[in-house]
Parts: C-alpha cells; sequence; structure tokens
C-alpha cells in the first residue's frame, strides 16, 4: 500500500522526499495508527450548516422544562407503538424518530452520542460559528488554516497521497484549508482532464500540468500540482471497480452521492485519511416540526446517509471514525413561528469500531430557565475541541494537539474517552 | 511509437522547466522595476496596461478590440461612462433578452404561470396526470414504463400543462440564470451587471428556498438592478421591503410577543374596514388579491404547503374562529433582524449585540407579506407589530410608531460608521486586492459618509485611486468561476445562448448562480474558489469551450484571427497570436512556450508531417491558453 505511494512520489515528487525523513517516532507513530491491514486510520468529518436543534435530534424526553418550553414542536415520551415519539436510548435521552438508523448502531455499541457540545464563544452568527468551528479557534478570526488541515501540518507525512485529504463538494471547505495538501471534487468520475482523450489529450494535460508547475501564483501553482498527481493516481488505482457492501442503500440526493464516493475511495485503498462533506437545510427557523416534518426530513437523509457508509465500511470498521459537528445548537424555547433561532450547545454523533458508543456522554446542564445559557439556549458541558483533539489524538495518533488547537490547552483528563485509545 | 512521443514531450517539458528556474511573472518585473527606480508604484503601469486592468476589474472580461478601445479614449471616460449606464446603449442585449418571457413578469404573473409542483400536480390530477419523475409522485410508475411510453406521458403532461396555460416552475431559475449570463456576455452596461452580481451576493437570498423560486426574478430584477449606483440606504430599503428578502430571511412570519397581538387582534377585528385608508405600503390589505387566474387557492391550500401566513391567520384566525381552529402561532423571529446587521451593513463586528438583534426583530414585526405563494407582496400589519419603546444601537426608538420602527432602524444602519467601514471594505476586496490596503479603504469611508452613502462615489474613489492601479494589485486576483467562464466566452467572441448547458460548468466549479443557500452568498477571497477540483473543471471549460463541445455555445476560432490564414501559420506563430489576443501579451512567456512545445511536438509525431494544422489544433491551443494560469487571473 504504502509502496505504492512510495513509487508514485518518487517520480513526481522527489524534492519533497528529500525534505523528510523517517525518524523513529515517526515510524512507530505510523505503526501505531495503521489498522489491522496495515492501513491508515481514517476520520470521515460531517458538517451540519445551519445549526441542527440538538434538543429535537436527540431528546432529553426525561426534562420536564423541555416540554414546557417547546408546546408545539417537542418530539414525544418514548411510546412503543408509535413511531412519532422519540426512540429511548437511556431512559433519559431519545432518539427523534427521523434518526431510527442509528438505533442499531447505538445499541451495537458503535454510535456514541456527545450532548451539550459546541463552542464556548458566545456568537450565533451561522458565518463566525462554522468559522470558528473549522478552523478549531473559538473567537479567534485571525486564524488562517483549519483544524483538520492543522492536522496535516502536524503529522507530515511524506509518502502521503495526493488523497490523504479529500473534501466531497465543489469548494474547499475551511477546515481543510491551509498549507497541507488536500483535494476539493464533486465527483470521482470527473476528476480528470476531458480533452477528447488519446495522444493529444496527454500533450494537453502535459501542457497544463507544466504551465500550472510554472506560475508564480502560489495559490494556482500549489493547487495545480495537487491536481495533476492526484489525477494520475486515480487513473492507476480504478475506483470505479468499487460496488456497495451487499444490502447498503445510500439515499438519493446529493449528500448520500458523496457518501458514497467517499465509500469509494476508502475502498480504494487510495491512502485516504481524512474525508469531508458538508449537508445544508437545519436552519430552522419556522415550522420544523416535531417527529416529522422539515427537521425530521433532513435527519432521516442526514441518518440514512452516515448508516450506509458506516455498514458499507463496515470491513474496515476498526480503521474509520464517522464524527458529525454543526455551528450551535437552537433556542431552547420554540419561536413565534413553531420553530427555533440561533442557540448556543448542540449534538455530535460518532460512530466508528474503535468508538465506545451505546452512550450519550457529557454532562447534562438542565433546561430551567436558571440553567440556561443567557436565559435562552442550551448551555455547553463539552468544548468542541475536547472532541476534536481526542479523535486527532487517540484515533488519528497526532502526537501534539496543542499546535492543532493553537491557544487551547488540550488537556487528555477532558477527554471523554470516546475511543479505544 | 505513440509511447515513446509522450515520452519525448514529457522530457523535453522537463528540460524547458529547468531551464527557466526563476520565472517572474509581468506584474513583479513591474513591481521590481518601479522599486529599483525608487518612483511611486502607482505611476508603473502604461496606458494599455491601466485600460486592461481597469476592463479585468470592472467588466466580466475584455473583447477583442476593447482594451485598444478604452485606451483611445482613455480609461477615465470609460469608467466615467460605465458608471452611468443609463446613457449607455445596449441593443444587442435586449433583443437577446426579449424573448426570454419569465423574466419579464412580475410576482403575481411568475406565481400564476409557474406553479409549484404540488400545484401543477394537483391541476394535472383533474386529467388523470402526474409530473414524470418528480420526487414523491407515484414511484412505481416510471419504473415500471418503457422509454417510448415514458417519452409519451412526458408529452402528454407537457400539452396538458400549456393547455392549462402552465409552465413549469424550474424554467424560472433557468431563465434567470441565462439571463444573467447573457447580460455578463453581452451587455455594454458591463459595471452595472458587476454590481449586480455584487449587491446580489452581498443581500443574498437563495432561489431554491420556497416562494424565491419565483420571487428571484424581480428580486434581481426590479430591487438590485436599478439600485447599484444609488443612495446605500435606497439600497437597503429596497431589500428590506422586497419579497425575495422578508420570504428568504423569515421576517414575514415574525409578530410581536402573544399578549399583544392577541389583544390588538380584539380591537383590530372591528377596524379591520378602516384599514384600507390607511398604513403606507400596506393601505390595500384588505384589497382583492392581484391573481388574474386565482390560483392563490389553489397555490396556498395545498397539503405540502405546510407554512402557515401569520398575515393571513391574524387577519382570518378571528373572524373564522369557531372554536375549532387553533391559536396560530406568532412571536419574534430574529433571523433578518441579526443579518441586515451582521451581513447587510454593520458586519460582524459593528459593535451590536444580541440584545440590539432582538430589538431589531422587534422593529420590523408587521414588515410582512401578502399571499406570499401567490403574488407576494409587501405590506405593513399593524396587528402583529410590536408597538411597544425600543432601542437599538444606543437609541430610543418611541413607542407607537408602527412601519417607521422599520425605517428608522434602515436609517441608523445604513449612516452607522460601522457600515461605511464594512461596504467599502468589501468593495476593495472584490475590485482591487483579496487583503485590501487599509488608507484606500478609508477614503472610501470618507466619501462614504460625505456623500450619504452613494455608490456612485464611493466607486469612483476606489476605481481612481493610486491603490487600484499599483502594481502590485495588477493581475493580482483570481477570477471567480462566473468571472473565468464568461471571461472566456467573451474573449474568443463566443455566441452563446447563456442556457442550462453553460451554466452547468459554472455550478459545477461550485458557485451556481443565484445557488449560494446562506445569507452570506458566496465567499468573496479566492482561496474559496480555488482547489483542485474547480481547478481541473477550469481547464475542462476552456478545452470544452474552445472546441465547441458546449451545446448552445459555438466559436468561430479561425475567424478571430481575421485576415490571417491559420493554415500559412506553424504553431509557433498561431500560439503568438491567440495569447496576443486572449492575453493581451500576459503569457508568460514559460506559459506560450510549454504550449508551444507540446502540441508542436504532438502534431509533428501525429501527422508525420502528412497534414497542415488542423482546426482542433487551434482549439487545443486556445483551450491550453484559457485554461492557463494566466487566465485564471485578473
Amino acid at each position: 500500500m504504502d509502496r505504492r505511494f512510495f513509487l508514485k512520489s518518487s517520480g513526481i515528487a522527489l524534492a519533497s522526499l528529500s525534505a523528510a525523513t523517517a525518524s523513529p517516532t515517526f515510524l512507530t507513530r505510523t505503526l501505531a495508527q495503521t489498522g489491522k491491514n496495515g492501513r491508515k486510520k481514517l476520520l470521515v468529518a460531517i458538517f451540519q450548516r445551519g445549526a441542527m436543534d440538538g434538543l429535537n435530534a436527540v431528546v432529553p424526553y426525561g426534562d420536564q422544562a423541555y416540554y414546557g418550553l417547546r408546546p408545539s414542536i417537542a418530539v414525544p415520551r418514548p411510546k412503543s407503538g408509535d413511531p412519532m415519539t422519540a426512540i429511548d436510548l437511556d431512559g433519559f435521552f431519545g432518539l427523534n424518530p427521523a434518526l431510527a438508523s442509528f438505533k442499531p448502531i447505538y445499541d451495537s455499541g458503535q454510535l456514541a452520542i456527545i450532548h451539550a457540545v459546541g463552542s464556548p464563544d458566545n456568537t450565533r452568527s451561522h458565518f463566525d460559528a462554522q468559522d470558528y468551528m473549522e478552523a478549531g479557534t473559538p473567537g479567534v478570526k485571525s486564524t488562517t488554516d483549519g483544524w483538520l488541515n492543522r492536522y496535516l501540518q502536524a503529522k507530515p507525512d511524506p509518502k502521503a497521497s495526493p488523497f490523504r485529504a479529500v473534501a466531497m463538494g465543489a469548494n474547499m471547505p475551511r477546515t481543510m484549508q491551509g498549507r497541507g495538501a488536500a483535494i476539493a471534487m464533486t465527483s470521482i468520475n470527473d476528476f480528470t482532464i476531458r480533452s477528447g482523450g488519446g495522444e493529444m489529450g496527454q500533450a494537453v494535460q502535459g501542457g497544463f500540468e507544466a504551465m500550472y508547475a510554472q506560475t508564480v501564483n502560489d495559490a494556482l501553482r500549489g493547487t495545480g500540482k495537487e491536481t495533476f498527481d492526484a489525477v494520475k493516481l486515480l487513473k492507476q488505482v480504478n475506483p470505479n471497480q468499487y460496488q456497495p457492501a451487499a444490502g447498503v442503500v445510500y439515499p438519493r440526493g446529493q449528500f448520500g452521492d458523496r457518501l458514497r464516493q467517499v465509500a469509494q475511495l476508502v475502498k480504494s485503498d487510495i491512502g485516504l485519511e481524512i474525508a469531508f462533506t458538508d449537508i445544508g437545510g437545519w436552519d430552522t427557523h419556522a415550522n420544523q416540526g416535531a417527529g416529522q416534518g422539515q427537521l425530521a426530513n433532513r435527519l432521516i437523509e442526514f441518518s440514512n446517509g452516515i448508516a450506509a457508509l458506516y455498514a458499507d465500511l463496515k470491513d474496515r470498521a476498526d480503521e474509520v471514525v464517522i464524527l458529525t459537528m454543526t455551528e450551535f445548537g437552537r433556542t431552547a424555547k420554540e419561536n413565534g413561528n413553531r420553530g427555533t433561532d440561533h442557540g448556543h450547545a448542540s449534538v455530535m454523533f460518532a460512530l466508528g469500531g474503535v468508538v465506545k458508543g451505546g452512550k450519550v456522554y457529557g454532562k447534562w446542564p438542565g433546561l430551567k430557565t436558571n440553567e440556561l445559557y443567557e436565559g435562552r439556549d442550551l448551555a455547553l458541558t463539552t468544548d468542541f475541541r475536547d472532541v476534536f483533539a481526542e479523535l486527532a489524538k487517540n484515533h488519528l495518533g497526532a502526537s501534539n494537539i496543542n499546535t492543532i488547537f493553537p491557544g487551547y490547552q488540550a488537556n487528555t483528563a477532558n477527554f471523554k474517552g470516546l475511543v479505544r485509545a | 511509437m505513440k509511447k515513446t512521443s509522450i515520452a519525448r514531450i514529457s522530457v523535453l517539458m522537463l528540460a524547458f522547466l529547468l531551464a527557466f528556474s526563476s520565472p517572474l511573472s509581468l506584474a513583479q518585473d513591474v513591481k521590481k522595476r518601479s522599486k529599483a527606480k525608487g518612483t511611486e508604484k502607482t505611476t508603473s503601469l502604461s496606458d494599455g496596461q491601466k485600460s486592461s486592468h481597469l476592463l479585468d476589474r470592472i467588466t466580466f472580461g475584455a473583447r477583442p478590440g476593447d482594451v485598444e478601445r478604452v485606451t483611445k479614449i482613455g480609461w477615465e471616460k470609460y469608467l466615467n461612462e460605465q458608471l452611468h449606464p443609463d446613457r449607455i446603449y445596449d441593443q444587442v442585449i435586449t433583443e437577446k433578452l426579449k424573448n426570454i418571457e419569465s423574466i419579464h413578469l412580475s410576482n403575481a404573473e411568475l406565481a400564476n404561470y409557474y406553479p409549484p409542483p404540488q400545484a401543477l400536480r394537483e391541476a394535472l390530477k383533474t386529467k388523470g396526470l402526474d409530473l414524470p419523475g418528480a420526487a414523491g409522485g407515484n414511484q412505481s410508475s416510471p419504473s415500471q414504463m418503457s422509454d417510448a411510453d415514458q417519452v409519451a406521458k412526458r408529452r402528454e403532461v407537457q400539452k396538458a400543462l400549456k393547455e392549462m396555460g402552465y409552465k413549469q416552475p424550474q424554467q424560472v431559475a433557468i431563465e434567470l440564470q441565462q439571463s444573467k449570463i447573457l447580460r455578463a456576455v453581452y451587455s455594454e452596461k458591463q459595471l452595472q451587471e458587476v454590481m449586480t452580481d455584487f449587491w446580489f451576493n452581498h443581500f443574498n437570498i437563495y432561489l431554491q428556498k420556497g416562494a424565491d423560486r419565483v420571487l428571484t426574478t424581480t428580486y434581481e430584477r426590479d430591487v438590485i438592478r436599478p439600485h447599484v449606483f444609488a443612495k446605500f440606504e435606497d439600497l437597503l430599503k429596497a431589500t428590506a421591503e422586497s419579497p425575495a428578502m422578508l420570504f428568504y430571511l423569515d421576517n414575514w412570519q415574525s409578530a410581536a410577543p402573544n399578549a399583544q397581538a392577541m389583544a390588538m387582534r380584539e380591537k383590530a377585528m372591528a377596524r379591520r374596514q378602516s384599514m384600507q385608508a390607511n398604513g403606507g405600503n400596506g393601505g390595500r390589505v384588505a384589497d382583492r388579491p392581484v391573481n388574474p387566474r386565482r390560483m392563490d387557492r389553489q397555490v396556498s391550500n395545498l397539503p405540502n404547503d405546510k407554512t402557515p401566513d401569520p398575515q393571513r391567520q391574524a387577519m382570518q384566525a378571528p373572524l373564522n374562529n369557531n372554536g375549532k381552529i387553533k391559536k396560530p402561532p406568532r412571536g419574534l423571529n430574529e433571523n433578518y433582524a441579526r443579518e441586515i446587521m451582521e451581513l447587510h451593513t454593520l458586519g460582524v463586528d459593528g459593535g451590536y449585540t444580541q440584545k440590539d438583534v432582538q430589538e431589531v426583530a422587534r422593529c420590523l414585526t408587521g414588515w410582512t407579506l401578502r399571499n406570499p405563494r401567490a403574488g407576494a407582496e409587501f405590506i405593513f400589519n399593524p396587528m402583529i407589530h410590536d408597538d411597544g419603546e425600543k432601542t437599538v444601537l444606543g437609541k430610543k426608538i418611541a413607542a407607537g410608531g408602527g412601519q417607521k420602527d422599520g425605517y428608522a432602524v434602515i436609517h441608523l444602519l445604513a449612516t452607522h460608521p460601522s457600515t461605511a467601514k464594512f461596504i467599502s471594505t468589501k468593495l476593495v476586496r472584490k475590485f482591487v486586492h483579496d487583503h485590501p490596503p487599509q488608507a484606500l479603504v478609508d477614503r472610501m469611508v470618507q466619501t462614504f459618509q460625505k456623500s450619504d452613502g452613494d455608490i456612485r462615489e464611493v466607486l469612483r474613489t476606489m476605481l481612481t485611486s493610486p491603490e487600484f492601479f499599483a502594481a502590485e494589485n495588477y493581475r493580482a486576483k483570481i477570477k471567480t468561476p462566473f468571472e473565468m467562464t464568461v471571461s472566456a466566452a467573451r474573449a474568443i467572441g463566443a455566441e452563446t445562448n447563456g442556457g442550462p448547458q453553460f451554466h452547468r460548468w459554472i455550478a459545477q466549479m461550485g458557485e451556481g448562480l443565484f445557488m449560494a443557500q446562506p445569507p452570506t452568498g458566496y465567499a468573496d477571497v479566492a482561496e474559496n474558489w480555488v482547489n483542485a477540483g474547480a481547478l481541473l473543471e477550469r481547464m475542462n471549460f476552456a478545452l470544452a469551450l474552445a472546441s465547441n463541445r458546449i451545446p448552445g455555445t459555438r466559436v468561430n476560432l479561425n475567424s478571430l484571427v481575421s485576415g490571417v490564414q491559420t493554415n500559412g501559420l506553424n504553431q509557433s506563430q498561431l500560439v503568438d497570436r491567440y495569447a496576443k489576443l486572449l492575453l493581451r501579451g500576459e503569457l508568460s512567456s514559460q506559459s506560450r512556450a510549454t504550449i508551444d512545445k507540446s502540441l508542436g511536438e504532438q502534431t509533428v509525431a501525429m501527422n508525420n508531417g502528412a497534414n497542415s494544422t488542423s482546426s482542433v489544433d487551434v482549439a487545443k491551443v486556445v483551450g491550453l491558453i484559457l485554461g492557463s494560469p494566466e487566465f485564471q487571473r485578473q
């Protein structure tokens, strides 16, 4: 596996090879975080843009205040036989019935839920809050790169595949912007120069490659190199041999398509370490519904997509963790339009073979007025950086998490123990 | 033989690369020169470069001959022309837009002729038909039907719709995108179109959100475009009153908290008739809806149309309430109140608090819509307005102001110093550099404040500034996907219908027109759109465009270099000609030679000298130039 990258790199990236040498620590680290078959550990990060209402996704039905705050949109307490009620998890929390496909994974102990998690910053701006979460530096706007990119930088890998970090989507997300090489793509099949093929096609590709290699514009030059390295590698591995595992059906639409292509890349053994995609439509200011309705429709697509990816990658469950995140939660009290406005803490889901699941993590802050953040929102009891840092360290094997989360004294004592280290 | 020729090319290119160890761009050259001389950097662009730079930034790219034309009349004169679009004769685009039906209609007409899919389905049901392949439709039918049957079915549906006078709603989106592409390619009022793009993105709405599927057309046409050079406050006011924005950011649903509204409702019932006479814009609350075909009932009573209409509920619930109707929901919605400060005026660091968000939301209660899905008209409804006293940004707004509360907020925000700074900074990022020079921003803020927020004057300050023409800002920006595709079409004089096949490329690069979902619009700095996937799309677009592989778009590359027999030119001369034409000499010598070499070697290898240069080769040359790093810059 790595050998292939080595060979490829020696051809294309001679210069970068000489820059790094394999120190003993590097070797140990590499060994420590490769899975059973010598494959890399992998993180699939999914951003729910627009701020998911954590209180209606993972319902604190055991907290009486919840029903007082949400007279028309609360998800009813679990009641067997009634598909519109919460699905009980632990006698206090229940899943929105639209998240039903998560339940078997939770029961198998491979889905962990972190509640009342988010950014300690009090911004209720989507833009700022997404920025802070993707940069990994709440309250600091001057951070130029994203935390996933800083992970790449913190663990430089001279033999890294150009597909080490891939964002499914037309734009590079903030969290993967930075010095570390990363790719954004909408479709695996379109990821090539389409010039009519043949000899002339080769020449055209070569022409583009040479021009971009020479340009003085750093952004264009760097991106150009990443592009052509990736195009060439993709040709070699032929990801189109991929078939989803038996019985796996991805939901129709962009989100399902993207997750399917993540699986395709994973199964091509193309050196993927970080995959990212996002899903919008969570900004439910009006008529969000309860067990069905607007929010439920998003939750169905979201959970069915993730459950499909999880099942598709089951044979390498120990290597993969799927983590979801959203910029903030929503007001505890419903607003005047049967919706919710911008709030504070929300929910994250973590799935994978190494995840210690079947549990809702995090201290419950309560929903009484005096317990709410600024008198209106679910308070925060887990800083999202503690979740990110734990996965970066204990799953991906980053040794220096403080460079990934500058200004934050990541303390392993704050880790939730979400993954088997 | 094939293998070896490829290998040979690679070797040649490698050798070539090694030969140029320290490439310098022209911009850097200029900079170096000016530094060496110790002269002001601002004097270092030649007249031709100045024209070229201005065209790069205030138009969607120069067409053949544009640079020479601007240089001849002088860039100052050209700029002044562009700042006064009303004085520009624009026949070509007028002709091209004439027959695009939906872009000329009103909101009411659009809602009537292009009803949402659910309404179409209802209408088709009466004829025993359904929309083909519609999500949520009869799922069993398509898979069981043969292709021929499906085609026949589709024709039947089309025919039925035509008979009923309906068109499919997606046509509105397609035609709106098409008209935007056409205007960018063909309009002579280029700066107006650049600014329309800028302000739309600033006051972004999303074409796919509910009623905005049909409201976006008039939003761009009647709200944004007429105000692009106006006073900022007028633009802000126009957006605040627009059905599209009221719908997109939910303000139409925002109402005073329960108790007060309930109390007012009692009184309002009695007052209902007299309301016709007063209430400003809302004066016609009780008028009959403007619905030539009475589609309003059908549209708004659809089972899938779950969004309650507080306006309607406030008006009708008390009258219809026989104890059966549940208490209608009402209350504050903060969405628009937050974004009008964060994104439209002050900026996120502009000095407002969560409390201010709530107070602004209170001021704007009652700014709502009549029939959002059937004509969508802005009205002020005093019954759901919070009439108490408010404090916004430390300023008291007295109780009882009614609709005027909203105008007070708009004035306060439009004239706030943070707004002048936020808008100026954003303009500099768009027109000058991704990292705005502070001194320029400061001067624009002064102009903004002195001129009462006159956008034309702020633009003039910026576009005539030494910073704008500074060497370090020359060709220092990367085109957006829209700019790249349109500028390529303009550069080679392509004829396009601006249809979906052209738009598809823009969307593939990540910035489909009117398709930015969040209120932020698309990001305004290049790092967001320069990435591996998008870069490939640019190269592929360049190749597809140059080789006539985009349906609906045609180029005649030979006629471009008119009077010159391309057949008589060798590969190298050909590259020279096109590089001069498309990049005004800004193709680096390295890129030029790379194209030359790769294609030249290739042609020899392929043709074995049997044929002369074919048109395919010209297409590749042009494709390589349009896909080159140089062409991505402006």
